[in-house]
């Protein structure tokens, strides 16, 4: 506390500063800025990932860049999912400008965190790396750094404060059709936060890493930038490391906070106790507990419920998150002004990212359907593949086949999911078709599409996966 | 058609016609008699199907009618409304009729129209306190050679202040109905005015002749073209006609006596089957082997439309209609298909050929007139709301892909920073309750904003549907 008193002072100096010439820098500050740099730099990596893309009906690569922090004497990195996301192949370059080859350990869109390994045998004394901190205790205009590779600029360090916590942005969506932002709220800063910062490090002045950078405001504002609290990445390392993967449960609830509907719902305390029930989605495990849109959720697996303002939201998704699949999960709930018991069993979060799939043959991708998707898009179930993409004068673009129609069948074959779209297409490839008949669903209609592809090379197309990688 | 070779001249006619001096009392004398029942109607216009994210264009005109009837009956000439069967979003339709004497106004209905004459009758809403008195019409035909005035308005320029132009009856009109030539150029606001003798006797009223669109002889319609530029009153792509006297006797009285039926919406006669096509193209045609010149693939079929009674289903592939082949290769052909559909008409049966899992099959099918669309349906402003909605038409369905157990009404309008777009209230949001009464249907909707306002609670909890997602929105009204 003292120190931070002094810090106070100091910025006051600072503010001052410039009329006085000679005054020079505020040693102090200087002198921690140093420190703090000194601990953390070396273990700042700057990552050079080969991206897989799928962009107007091709596949193709891009080379992009982005951050990371090395926390393990191991080796263990954390960077951001939307980095690494459909990485073919990874490359780190240490502070000491070392290239280092990684692998991908694990990655969870929900939080938009994964964890890279480097490659090769650990150093004597093992990888530098950073000390993961305590993001709880942040207070608003504590000094931090922003270390990482702003527009691909290497080794960068930028100064801030934390301009604001616990700042609450609903969950987007990824490309890839994965929410992502549900589980936390955000570290505000404005330290100079731009594209290829995602996955660096927000230290603070004591030389631990408080949070990973993670989204910047770069057409409207100017140093506003936000970064996962620290606290959560080191759940979502832990399970990374342990199992590659983040298990979570899932009950199907979008919440809504009692503030302004306390008192259309009858709460006492102006909605200090409660969450609303403001959406369920059908054949979820709440749906089937019979928990409706407007229940009041007081009390969850015998704990009391707080979330009258919306920043409480993400903590509630996440206690939800951790209770264990399959759990019996008693609800006290008000409804209608009566108090109800009830017992939800907890799901786990099915698989929210769709891989993709090409076809240089006919000239379109494909995205596997997620039950997210479902909800999000609008389908009316589970089943077939969505296009993503349409190469300009292919043979599908020919036909009039268009991104975002969702592909029910091929032939007469009723599609279930990607790996059965894939076995069917590569079937007719083989069989050199050259009259497919698709039915697509295109907003509500169902729209046929005859495929006319002409192969060229008949005989390459039985082994497709070798002539892929010429292009 | 010998009055359009009539027409020049007229003009002639009228260039060398001297005012007579002398009976100017007598004219004046007839022209303050019959006047005051000469009145301005004020009308608004909206587009029939408004486009996309909006209400679209609002035309404002005026036009000039007769009192003509008991009970505050006006006579007025028809152009405002459109020929029914031309495109909805570029089809104006009258939304207001106000009629405005000495400063105040009073409003008005449509009641009836008579296409062929290109008429229309309104009622004023409070007859009880309209001044304008009815015209007296005389029982006698009107008798070429007489002398007549035309009793009409000036422009808004001049307030619409009341004019008269002299004009002699120059020939009696042959074809269908009882017509007169007049052989004076009349001003715009002439046309649905009052024709009276010397004696201020109402002879009957100005109307147009409608030229006849007739594919026939379009050198004849241009040559023509000039003298309609001088005659029209061309209103929003009428057809272009000259002006008749349209005698009381034998005419006015009947249509007076029972103004015929007023049909407002074009929409309502025309056929619907009530499906979303897709045109059978060669290469989709060559694929299933379906023969003949073309078809419409069915890619959806509506809930409860003409399609689903007769059993039609998606793949069905519409290859006739009422024997007629249906050439449709491609998506332009699709708007001749459906105008056919249109032109047979609602509740009419047509057999389709239709081609079914490679067989052709005839299904009888009767035609129904195409449901309220987002357009026309029926809406609810909550002005101190900032907020329009509207009932769920099938199309709003169709496009937002609304489950069909869903009911209530959807969000239309949202007024910037009103209290609706403050709370977050978002264009096409169904509104499925309002405070915690459920509500189905636009009446039951203002009956709970009514309940709501009588009872000004702090917030007002509307229940939502966005999408697959509910959501409740609290309102703080400023009340």
């Amino acid at each position: 506390m003292i120190r931070r008193t002094s810090l106070a002072a100091l910025a006051m100096a600072m503010l001052l500063a410039p009329a006085v010439a000679d005054a020079g820098p505020p040693r102090q500050l200087q002198d921690q800025v140093f420190r703090a740099r000194d601990m953390v730099m070396p273990s700042l990596v700057h990552i050079e990932p080969i991206l897989e893309v799928f962009r107007m009906g091709e596949r193709g690569n891009i080379a992009v860049t982005g951050s990371g922090v090395i926390f393990s004497a191991d080796g263990y990195v954390l960077t951001n999912n939307h980095v690494v996301e459909n990485a073919t192949r990874v490359t780190c370059t240490l502070s000491d400008q070392r290239e280092v080859a990684a692998d991908l350990v694990g990655r969870d869109p929900l939080t938009d965190l994964a964890v890279l390994k480097l490659r090769g045998a650990t150093p004597p004394g093992g990888w530098p790396h950073a000390v993961l901190g305590d993001s709880d205790a942040l207070q608003v205009g504590e000094y931090v750094m922003a270390m990482g590779s702003p527009l691909g600029l290497s080794r960068s360090l930028s100064v801030g404060v934390v301009s604001s916590l616990n700042r609450f942005i609903p969950a987007s969506r990824m490309p890839s059709g994965s929410p992502t932002g549900l589980y936390n709220t955000w570290i505000q800063t404005d330290a100079a936060i731009n594209p290829g910062n995602s996955g660096g490090p927000l230290v603070s002045l004591d030389g631990k890493v408080i949070g990973i950078n993670a989204r910047a405001i770069p057409v409207f504002g100017e140093n506003i930038g936000f970064a996962i609290p620290v606290s959560l990445a080191r759940e979502v390392a832990r399970d990374l490391i342990a199992t590659g993967e983040v298990s979570r449960s899932w009950v199907g609830v979008r919440w809504q906070s009692t503030e302004n509907l306390a008192s259309f719902f009858e709460l006492g305390d102006q909605g200090a106790q409660g969450a609303v029930v403001g959406s369920i989605t059908h054949g979820s495990p709440a749906d089937e507990a019979g928990l409706e849109a407007g229940d009041v959720v007081l009390e969850y697996d015998g704990e009391p419920v707080s979330v009258r303002f919306e920043e409480q939201i993400p903590a509630l998704e996440k206690r939800i998150a951790n209770t264990p699949v399959g759990h019996q999960v008693p609800l006290l709930v008000l409804r209608h002004g009566q108090m109800q018991q009830i017992t939800m069993i907890t799901q786990r979060r099915a698989k929210t990212e769709g891989s993709q799939k090409d076809h240089p043959e006919w000239g379109f991708t494909v995205r596997e359907v997620t039950q997210e998707m479902v909800t999000s898009l609008n389908l009316p179930r589970l089943g077939g593949v969505l296009v993503t993409g349409v190469k300009p004068g292919s043979f599908a673009a020919e036909a009039g086949l268009r991104p975002g129609d969702l592909v029910l069948r091929l032939e007469d074959i009723e599609i279930e999911d990607l790996a059965h779209w894939s076995q069917a297409a590569q079937e007719a490839i083989e069989q050199g078709t050259d009259r497919l008949l698709l039915t697509v669903k295109r907003g509500p209609v169902r729209y046929f599409v005859v495929l006319k592809p002409i192969y060229t090379q008949p005989t390459a197309r039985k082994t497709p996966s070798s002539s892929r990688k010429n292009s | 058609m010998t009055h359009r070779h009539l027409a020049p001249a007229l003009i002639l006619a009228l260039a060398v016609a001297p005012a007579l001096a002398g009976d100017e009392a007598r004219i004046m004398k007839a022209f303050r008699k019959a006047g005051p029942s000469v009145v301005p109607i004020h009308y608004t216009l909206r587009l029939l199907e408004a486009p996309e994210g909006g209400q679209g264009n609002k035309v404002e005109g005026v036009l000039c009618g007769v009192v003509a009837g008991p009970d505050g009956l006006i006579v007025t000439t028809a152009d405002v409304f459109p020929d029914p069967g031309g495109d909805p979003r570029q089809t104006f339709m009258p939304s207001k009729f106000i009629i405005k004497i000495a400063g105040q106004e009073f409003t008005a209905q449509a009641v009836g129209q008579d296409r062929e004459r290109n008429l229309a009758f309104l009622k004023v809403d409070d007859p009880a306190s309209f001044p304008a008195p009815q015209a007296r019409f005389t029982s006698r035909s009107p008798r070429p050679g007489e002398r007549v005035l035309l009793l009409g308005l000036l422009g808004a320029l001049h307030e619409h202040a009341p004019t008269f132009t002299e004009a002699r009856i120059v020939s009696s009109l042959p074809g269908k109905g009882p017509r007169f030539a007049l052989d004076a150029l009349v001003q715009d606001l002439t046309i649905g005015g009052l024709v009276v003798n010397m004696k201020g006797e109402g002879l009957g009223i100005i109307g147009e002749d409608l030229l006849r669109s007739s594919p026939a002889g379009t050198a004849d319609l241009a040559a023509a073209g000039n003298v309609l530029s001088l005659f029209s009153s061309l209103s929003q792509g009428q057809r272009p006609g000259y002006p008749v006297l349209f005698p009381y006797s034998g005419l006015l009285d009947v249509l007076i006596a029972s103004p015929p039926a007023l049909n407002l919406d074009p929409t309502e006669r025309r056929g619907w089957l009530g499906i979303i096509m897709q045109p059978l193209t060669r290469d989709l045609a060559d694929y299933w082997q379906v023969p003949g010149p073309g078809g419409v693939i069915i890619g959806s079929v509506l809930d409860g439309s003409p399609a689903e009674e007769a059993g039609l289903q998606v793949g069905d592939i519409i290859l006739e209609v009422d024997d007629a082949p249906v050439r449709v290769r491609e998506l332009r052909d699709l708007t001749r298909f459906r105008k056919l559909v249109q032109r047979v008409g609602a509740g009419e049966e047509v057999p389709l050929a239709i081609f079914r899992a490679g067989e052709r099959q005839i299904i009888p099918l009767t035609l129904g007139a195409r449901p309220k669309n987002v357009f026309l349906a029926e809406q609810q402003e909550e002005s101190d709301f900032g907020l329009t909605v509207k009932e769920l038409t099938f199309d709003f369905v169709q496009a937002t892909n609304t489950p069909r157990e869903v009911t209530g009404v959807f969000v239309a309008e949202i007024k910037n920073a009103g209290w609706a777009d403050v709370a977050g209230v978002r264009v096409n949001d169904v509104i499925t309750a309002v405070h915690g009464q459920k509500v189905d249907n636009l009446q039951e909707f203002r009956q709970a904003m009514g309940q709501v306002r009588e009872k000004h609670p702090e917030t007002v909890v509307f229940f939502v549907r966005r999408g697959m997602r509910t959501r409740f929105v609290p309102i703080n009204p400023d009340w």
